[in-house]
């Protein structure tokens, strides 16, 4: 009987140590590990699903905005472009020396008694400074004394307040006789006509055509002026402006660089008259700041 | 309490079990929840991104309406200035052009060159060509010259004159001959 005590608690011990094997343990643990695993990956997939629903949404809010979006893009870079380069080809054209007007005003200037042989005009690409080399004849009984006057006339007629006028020679003491006007010039804008009378300027009586030079140069441009004239016996009241004539370039120099006397005498009209033979140098400076660097201008020639 | 004692066996099979548990968490961050997670965070990722991107694209979209309104006179501008440019080679075109403008202007025989032919510095002109151009007038009355500059210079606004050389001629002293240099903008198509 005691043996058979003894081998059931032999029974009970295998059987004690049956349950606590550590591979059937392990492999509960594990199975209860496993399945909160799976549970925590199902929590994490339905919330990956919600949110790859919610992507699908926005996706499909952005596929109907973003061809705008890449049209607008495009637009607005097209557009830039489109804004710079026409800055750029503005300024090209702003930037041009306009040839036309500076013909006009010097087929204005050119007298009888003058010839121009050559004109040579050149724009230099680097610093925008335009230089004309003009050669002619000049014929009077002081021929270098009317290259002068055709040089200090073209200078005037060249410069960046310029009236526009000639004025007739021997004018009475009170106001300036016009012989003639520069087309497209202020004068003419503001219908001076030859043989008017300008008596005042912005309010200023006009004693000579010096006087009235020096009025006109400290002139501000593009302010309206009152000028008051006497036509045809009648005081008439007109407005001009004084603008730049040659847009870009503020400065204008008018020089000899050559003026001799020439020994053939020229035939003007019917006399046999002492001639001059001159070069002169026009440079149209640019408005400073619009070019690093400026030519030098050449200085008027002495005259005898 | 008497510490249990594992036998050889219980000590394999415990050994086991901790080499099959770290094979399972492996296999779990590795295979399943891992993609599982960059899934969900390039998705989170991608839905900050398209949001923020139509956010914008409505700022984008309102500054390009505006810019519009703001370029309309560049637009046309710059229309206007590429309408300069005729279809075809320069070469082909110019010339003719320039012979019609002149004998319009009472400027027979004008002799029209291509000189050279060169691209823009300025970034902004990549579309435009810069051409220089020799025409020749061999007889020109000056008035007609001076009309025929001023015509040139109010209706060609991409043309400018360089050079102009002008000589009397001897034998006919009412003319004169007259060399011109031009460079114009041309839009390269």
């Amino acid at each position: 009987m005691a043996l058979q005590l003894n081998l059931l608690h032999e029974e009970f011990s295998e059987q004690r140590q049956r349950q606590r094997d550590p591979l059937k343990l392990g492999i509960i643990a594990l199975c209860t590990f496993g399945a909160i695993l799976f549970l925590y990956y199902g929590w994490n997939a339905y919330q990956t699903l919600q949110i790859k629903s919610e992507l699908s949404e926005v996706e499909a809010d952005w596929a109907k905005v973003e061809p705008k979006v890449t049209a607008a893009q495009n637009r607005a870079e097209e557009l830039r472009k489109i804004i710079d380069s026409t800055k750029v080809l503005d300024s090209m054209i702003e930037g041009r020396f306009y040839w036309a007007p500076f013909l006009a005003t010097l087929s204005h200037c050119v007298a009888p008694n003058l010839q121009l042989i050559s004109l040579d005009g050149n724009v230099a690409e680097s610093n925008k400074i335009a230089t004309v080399v003009l050669e002619g004849i000049s014929a009077a009984r002081e021929p270098r004394a009317a290259a002068e006057e055709f040089r200090q006339l073209l200078s005037e007629q060249l410069s960046e307040n310029s009236l526009g006028i000639r004025p007739q020679s021997g004018s009475p003491g009170q106001g300036v006789v016009v012989d003639q006007v520069t087309p497209a010039s202020p004068a003419a804008e503001s219908d001076v006509q030859s043989g008017d009378v300008l008596q005042k300027f912005d309010g200023q009586n006009i004693e000579s055509f010096s006087q009235l030079l020096e009025l006109v140069a400290v002139t501000e441009l593009n302010r309206n002026v009152e000028l008051d004239l006497v036509r045809n016996s009648k005081p008439v009241k007109t407005k001009l402006r004084i603008k730049q004539r040659h847009p870009g370039y503020t400065e204008v120099r008018v020089g000899f660089k050559n003026l001799e006397d020439l020994d053939t005498s020229v035939n003007l009209a019917g006399v046999p008259t002492p001639s001059a033979r001159f070069v002169l140098n026009i440079s149209f400076n640019p408005t400073p700041g619009a070019t690093s660097s400026s030519a030098a201008a050449p200085e008027p020639a002495p005259t005898k | 309490m008497k510490p249990t004692k594992f036998n050889k066996d219980q000590i394999q099979k415990t050994f086991l079990s901790i080499l099959g548990f770290i094979a399972l968490i492996y296999c779990y961050f590795t295979f399943f929840l891992g993609p599982l997670n960059k899934s969900r965070a390039d998705a989170t990722a991608r839905i900050a991104d398209l949001q923020v991107k139509s956010a914008s694209s409505k700022t984008e979209m309102k500054k390009t309406a505006n810019l519009e309104i703001q370029a309309k006179e560049a637009t046309t501008r710059y229309d206007a200035l590429k309408a300069t440019t005729a279809d075809g080679s320069p070469i082909a075109w110019f010339p003719p052009k320039m012979r019609n403008f002149f004998a319009a202007q009472h400027i027979d025989k004008a002799n029209v060159r291509l000189e050279s032919s060169t691209a823009f510095k300025q970034p902004e002109l990549s579309d435009w060509i810069k051409d220089t151009w020799s025409i020749e007038l061999p007889a020109s009355d000056y008035d007609a010259l001076g009309q025929a500059i001023a015509e040139l210079e109010n209706t060609e606004p991409l043309l400018a004159v360089q050079r102009i050389v002008i000589h009397a001629v001897p034998e006919d002293p009412q003319f004169q001959q007259v060399s011109l240099t031009a460079q114009t903008a041309l839009h390269s198509q």
